[in-house]
């Protein structure tokens, strides 16, 4: 303010004891800067947005590689010679194949077509399904129609004996969320309870031979019942997953299936060796140089759980256990299931020609493989199996119990208490 | 200034007029802001040296003209070597598809009969015969073949002595369809002036190599390549090793109703044919027994193969694990091809297999170890003898010569069941 006289203690406008020139201009200048800092802390990158010319923002080159380049532009370069000439071979070969295909006859004793080259080569695995005959059970049929999906489903056999255990066996699959499985009812009281259960349910036909096993039958007789039953399934042109009742489904086993073999089955193996297959060495010391013998071995597939295509080497094989069982009182129908499924012909005897799959035992799992293993391996028990098979324990019901604590309700010590084996 | 007069001309000192308090500060800010952006303007990236962690300062890459071309290549590469899987993949279907349409499409054009009637295919159709691959052998083995069947058998110089009694053996039983592939000169010479159909193939390093100078083992894996060829040509092929004295014609008790049809390494009926091999592990308790399915192996030195797709996979499958796996033995790797069914990973090959008789087609321990012990099988006049339990073959096979063929009771005695 002009001529404003120095006062202390002037009232009134004034902001403070007045300074002299030089404070002023200093203070100006410090207030100055503390408002560029200001700026510069709240716009960092400018005021005005600039054109992004930053490294920053340069668009990423691929990797570039070394500079050793014509040597390598010339290896790859015949390299791709070749792979084109090859090329050219798959499509002459493909043309000549799908030509064929156009002409190709039926059933003669010649294969319409020449071998390909070496790695080309792959026998058929998948064998043709046969045509369904819906004459031979027009209820069966009806029945399957509506159950089945995409002609598929579960059956199970069950009689009075196992009532317990299928009540827990069909509580799970409903809880697994999939719809397609049929119980085989072999007594009145099993298919009331599967109605008042809404369970699908089927009653065979009277027939003696088959109704007083079913009825009073343990679980081998009932067992082996299940391939004279199983054949109409097949034969009206359904793929079935044949379980015993002893399974807990955790989820649906249709979307774990190959179904590029007639028979996928889950193994009574215990680890990749025994389940897959294995060479087992024979010693023979007194043989001396050519003591050691070699041997396929391979442990028996579990007949209580395989899936089964409707193929004329499955129904072969179900007609091929069932005449054995009828003709052969000692036998177990699970080893004849596996003998029919595993041996050559040889003299005296013309073997079946099936072809197999191992189910995945972490995914498919028998009981041994569950307490033995499983259960103490770290790593394994955070594996969730598609179904578990108390096959290898006597107290079924019991483990049945515990495994879905387990399984279902995340109880990390549902198992503890059970030994490896039995007794 | 403190009490300074305010005065337009006033001499000395001031930079001008003097300016209102308002305006003097507003001179001031502006002088400020002047100052900093010639600082920002001079110093951009600040006043203090930061550590550079911008783009700017990132290593530059060699950058060099060619290199795209390279990465062209390589992508080129990369779309071809798919195209190619596809193929193969669209082969294989095709393949598959044409095996259907000669038994009937993906359904089988019939209905499954009643019980006991069904019999599933196990003699499966032959290929057609491509004579393109080598018309050479098509032409040797057009002469020498009977019914588009004949005896083969790899030979080096290592083993020309038992080639010798090989060969005789099969003239003195009548068989005129047999050829020797010969893996060296000297061997194809002695043939020759033997007068034994014998083959040379043209010359291949890979094989020649091991023809020549390979032990046992390495001539055996050899087989599964060479006689791709056989089959291919449509011929039905029963390979024999050099240590096995002929006494009969094979071909009179071939069922050829399989694929391979081979003889075992089993000693007995359960070990040659199969059995129930019970485990047994305490410990489980009341699930003690575990049944496995065991069988001896075949052997991989005798057996009978048809011209199949099957069988022509299986020689495929064997040859590539062979060249791919250093240590593995031929026979081990066949078998497992032939037994193992599919699981998580491998796709299990399909073909039929059937056991030749243990007394007909007889191994060494067989006759060693119970034949000739026993006053019933003695009797028995086998089709073949195959030394292959035993490491002393010529003096064996010799033996065995005098026993059958000459009819000397004692001629076995003095040998021991086993070796060493």
């Amino acid at each position: 303010m002009a001529g404003r006289r120095e006062s202390p203690l002037m009232r009134g406008g004034g902001a403070g004891p007045p300074l002299s020139r030089g404070s002023r201009i200093a203070a100006a200048v410090v207030v100055g800067v503390a408002l560029g800092c200001l700026c510069a802390f709240l716009y960092p990158d400018g005021l005005f947005p600039r054109a992004p010319d930053s490294a920053i923002h340069w668009p990423r080159r691929a990797e570039l590689v070394a500079c050793d380049t014509s040597r390598e532009v010339g290896r790859l370069k015949s390299r791709l010679v070749l792979l084109e000439r090859k090329n050219a071979e798959f499509k002459k070969q493909i043309n000549e194949l799908s030509m064929k295909l156009q002409l190709a006859g039926q059933g003669k004793n010649e294969a319409l077509y020449k071998a390909g080259p070496f790695g080309t080569v792959k026998a058929l695995r998948t064998n043709p399904t046969v045509i369904p005959d819906l004459s031979i059970n027009p209820r069966l049929a009806n029945i399957l129609e509506q159950v089945a999906v995409k002609k598929e489903l579960i059956v199970a056999l069950a009689n009075s004996n196992v009532k317990e255990m299928l009540e827990m066996w069909f509580t799970n699959i409903k809880r697994a969320g999939f719809s397609n499985y049929l119980v085989v009812a072999l007594d009145d009281n099993i298919e009331n309870f599967c109605k008042s259960n809404d369970v699908p349910v089927y009653r065979r036909d009277p027939d003696d031979g088959i109704d007083n096993i079913g009825k009073t039958g343990g679980n081998h007789a009932v067992s082996g019942l299940k391939f004279r039953i199983l054949r109409e399934f097949l034969q009206l042109g359904y793929s079935v997953l044949l379980s015993d009742i002893d399974i807990i489904f955790f989820q649906n086993p249709f979307d774990h299936l190959y179904r590029d073999s007639d028979v996928e089955s889950m193994s009574d193996g215990h680890n990749n060796m025994t389940a897959y297959g294995f060479n087992d060495v024979f010693d023979e010391p007194s043989m001396g140089w050519a003591r050691y013998a070699h041997t396929m071995r391979i442990w028996v597939y579990n007949s209580g759980f395989f899936f089964i295509r409707p193929t004329i080497p499955s129904i072969e094989l179900l007609d091929r256990v069932a005449y054995r069982l009828s003709h052969e009182p000692k036998s177990w129908d699970q080893a004849v299931f596996n003998e029919e499924l595993y041996f050559p012909s040889h003299p005296g005897y013309e073997g079946l020609h099936a072809s197999k799959r191992t189910m995945d035992i972490y995914l498919f799992m028998n009981s041994k493989v569950l307490f033995k293993t499983v259960r103490k391996d770290a790593h394994l028990r955070k594996l969730m199996p598609v179904i578990v098979h108390l096959n290898y324990h006597p107290d079924k019901y019991d483990r049945m119990k515990a495994v879905i604590e387990f399984y279902v309700n995340g109880k990390q010590n549902a198992l503890e208490r059970f030994p490896d084996g039995s007794e």
